[in-house]
């Protein structure tokens, strides 16, 4: 059958319009816009909160197949930071984080998967204390799109909220356990700007 | 008070007390030619029954500095024994705290040896072999040699206190109590040898942990430096207090201790002068 070539260039602009606007790109994650926060129980009183002001990564995100994503993620342990400087140095010491001995704090993703319009399920292994766990974050997606601002040229930036939890214990922190709680509540922010 | 938690139970009273017993047990049921040698490996093992109480028992392969002390101190503990028993000839006994404390380091040491850190644990590993040598020099003084050990834990602990590592400080501690423990049962009257074996079994864990401090805590490394100079508190004795009423066996430890307090308090000093922030918060 011959098809007209009017109607092919028509199915054709279709095709495009219809096709991802995005395909599975590899993103850098924008340090001045990604936050790393844990909150942990002060003796059951209140939670203390925190953050990690020093760290790098990488993600894959593909819109329309998120199986195909993937995140990388190293996180300077000595960048702790709770807004209190004697309690940041003793979060260093070996009694937590121990962040002469294991400096680093690593993510690496093994899977996504969808479980809605906008939200999935990172599995991946967490090292911490030179022990690797398994960890599943719940990500929300919330939107990718050429950034508004000029002066980045029109870089597509993608932007994704994700929650977790974690055992301290579960990598050999149990200094002060009935002080400080053994679970984590973990919040990751991120932006990444595509390469 | 007698909480199992609590870290003045797991730090002080529990290795103290199950050193007095432990000591005391192998004093009186040992037999005769061994007795005197191998008591004070009761103290080596009030420290590893402390590091249990504290810390729980790390999995193996241990990670951390902290979790290999625990292997390292269950070792130390068994050579003592093993040297207690006197299977080993002079020599090599002699020999064995040292080697014992220069393979630790290394384990201890092994990120920083990858990280190419090769001067920093030269010293330390040079500062351990002459506290090594000091505190055996005096064989015919063995109250002296635990109190310079029992100083220098209390030095180590308040230094680390400072830094702030607490965990170190409660070993730290343990292992002070434990010396304590030791100490009563061989003055004011003499009844017990340190000699090597006690070396092994104290001296060698405590470096252990001073070389941890020094490579992975804040602890001030001027401040460790001056508190490993508390090993020299038996020579400086010596050359120092000569009249022959004052170095009785009663009182020769108590001017080896106020020498080592001297010492451990100028530390202290330091170590407060240079903290990067005490656990002055609850």
């Amino acid at each position: 059958m011959r098809i007209p070539t009017k109607h092919l260039a028509a199915a054709l602009a279709v095709s495009l319009c219809a096709s991802p606007a995005f395909t599975a790109e590899q993103f850098k994650i924008d340090p001045e816009h990604t936050m790393v926060v844990f909150f942990v129980d002060h003796f059951g009183y209140s939670n203390v909160f925190g953050r990690f002001n020093e760290f790098a990564g990488t993600f894959t995100f593909d819109p329309e197949n998120v199986e195909n994503s993937a995140i990388e993620m190293t996180i300077d342990a000595a960048s702790v930071d709770t807004n209190h400087t004697r309690r940041d140095n003793h979060l260093r010491s070996p009694d937590f984080l121990n962040s002469e001995e294991f400096p680093e704090i690593t993510f690496a993703s093994k899977s996504v998967e969808k479980t809605g319009d906008k939200t999935g399920k990172v599995m991946g292994d967490i090292t911490i204390l030179g022990t690797t766990q398994p960890i599943t974050l719940d990500v929300t997606f919330n939107k990718i799109a050429p950034h508004p601002i000029p002066s980045y040229n029109g870089a597509i930036v993608a932007g994704f909220s994700a929650t977790a939890q974690l055992s301290r214990s579960a990598f050999g922190m149990t200094y002060a356990e009935g002080a400080v709680g053994d679970v984590l509540d973990l919040r990751f922010e991120v932006e990444g700007i595509q390469q | 008070m007698f909480d199992p938690q609590s870290p003045v139970f797991q730090a002080a009273i529990a290795p103290f007390v199950l050193s007095l017993i432990l000591v005391g047990a192998l004093f009186l049921l040992a037999g005769e030619r061994y007795k005197r040698a191998l008591a004070v490996c009761g103290a080596g093992a009030a420290v590893l029954v402390a590091y249990w109480l504290a810390f729980s028992w790390p999995a193996f392969p241990p990670r951390a500095a902290s979790q290999k002390l625990a292997y390292l101190i269950a070792l130390s503990t068994f050579l003592s024994l093993v040297l207690g028993s006197r299977a080993l000839p002079g020599r090599i006994a002699a020999a064995l705290p040292y080697i014992a404390v220069l393979l630790g380091l290394a384990w201890i040491a092994e990120p920083r040896i990858n990280q190419g850190d090769f001067a920093g644990i030269a010293l330390i590993a040079v500062i351990a072999m002459a506290g090594l040598y000091a505190l055996g020099r005096r064989d015919d003084e063995p109250v002296d040699a635990g109190v310079a050990v029992l100083v220098f834990a209390f030095a180590l602990a308040g230094i680390a206190f400072f830094a702030p590592s607490v965990s170190i400080a409660q070993l730290a501690g343990a292992i002070a109590a434990a010396t304590g423990g030791y100490l009563l049962w061989t003055w004011p009257k003499r009844r017990l040898d340190f000699s090597v074996v006690g070396i092994m079994a104290l001296a060698t864990p405590l470096i252990w942990l001073a070389a941890q401090a020094s490579l992975y805590s804040r602890a001030s490394d001027a401040a460790l430096g001056i508190a490993a100079a508390i090993a020299l508190a038996p020579p400086l004795r010596a050359a120092i207090v000569r009249r022959q009423t004052l170095t009785t066996d009663t009182l020769r430890p108590i001017w080896t201790g106020m020498i080592a307090a001297a010492i451990g308090g100028a530390a202290l000093a330091v170590a407060s002068f240079n903290q990067t922030g005490a656990s002055g918060y609850g």
